[in-house]
């Protein structure tokens, strides 16, 4: 069992608690966890490209949030574009569907598990928590469907993003606040 | 982290005193018609789908955003039924409503049950 797998393993657990045991914290980390498992199995799939395995976890630690949550926008938003074309049966359909899956749920994943840690003024729901778990179970399975196809690796690698993408993290813009904004660190 | 507009985007465009301009989403800038198409796609999806209550603000980088809070009814939230509905639900206001496409403004989905929402009340909708 991969690292990715054991924390999706972790965060049902988590849900899984008895009623009694089940608390505000625990479904909280159950979200942040299953977030996580996906962020990590993206993580590892790229790394294993990386041809010296001690070097994988170094490569690793290039991959940040921002820019996967970049890459991520960007894919669904064109695989959107290309869905609303409404193409036909075709293996280029099946595997643009499953990697809209698993960049539409790294997107949505990552929101959540941002108001799972820091926006304690909306209450984090049973329904919440398994919808998060449940998305991110599907999303392993949509990537173990699509791992080997080259528009699956060049997600991967857009990932790491770029030397813009680097200078706007060190920079980043002034954003006006808005009623309604949640804006916390990431961490 | 400003992103290339969509295609079929159209925000409004407002001059500032500096003599620059802010690209406003038509999502904030036109509200009640917002909200008007995703009532739209709300009476699509009963019964699973009690209510949608769309906010609008930033995602954690700064986005503009529209986050929204869908109450299921109790049978479409059972944990056999529960991905498959979301996915529907959320495929489905994505097609309907376009909310980056043509309101210019990220969607995202939070799901509670109507006994979870019946409990907690409608208070702790704000974020």
């Amino acid at each position: 069992m991969t690292f990715a797998d054991d924390l999706l393993a972790l965060a049902l657990d988590i849900a899984n608690l008895p009623c009694e045991a089940r608390r505000q914290a625990s479904l909280r980390r159950a979200v942040s966890t299953a977030y996580y498992a996906l962020f990590h199995l993206l993580i590892s799939e790229a790394t294993l490209n990386w041809a010296r395995p001690e070097l994988r976890p170094i490569l690793g630690r290039f991959f940040d949030h921002g820019p996967m949550y970049s890459t991520s926008v960007a894919k669904e938003a064109e695989l959107n574009a290309y869905f609303k074309g409404n193409p036909p049966e075709s293996s280029e359909r099946t595997v643009a569907q499953h990697l809209l899956t698993v960049s539409k749920t790294f997107v949505q994943a990552q929101q959540r598990r941002i108001d799972a840690d820091y926006n304690m003024g909306i209450e984090v729901t049973e329904t919440e928590t398994l919808t998060q778990i449940e998305s991110v179970a599907g999303a392993f399975k949509s990537w173990d469907i699509i791992r080997d196809e080259a528009t699956a690796q060049v997600y991967l690698l857009s990932m790491l993003g770029n030397k813009d993408r680097r200078e706007k993290k060190a920079n980043p813009p002034k954003q006006p606040k808005r009623r309604g904004s949640k804006q916390p660190p990431i961490a | 982290m400003p992103r290339a507009l969509p295609h079929g985007h159209s925000p409004i465009l407002i001059k500032t005193r500096d003599n620059g301009f802010v690209y406003i989403p038509r999502a904030f800038a036109q509200l009640s018609l917002f909200q008007a198409a995703v009532a739209r796609a709300a009476r699509q999806l009963a019964p699973h789908v009690v209510d949608i209550t769309p906010t609008l603000g930033n995602d954690w980088s700064g986005e503009p955003a529209v986050f929204f809070m869908i109450i299921l009814a109790d049978a479409a939230s059972r944990r056999d039924q529960l991905l498959k509905v979301t996915n529907q639900v959320s495929s489905l206001i994505v097609q309907q409503v376009q909310p980056l496409e043509q309101w210019g403004v990220l969607p995202y989905f939070d799901f509670r049950s109507q006994s979870e929402q019946a409990r907690i009340g409608p208070q702790s909708l704000a974020s």
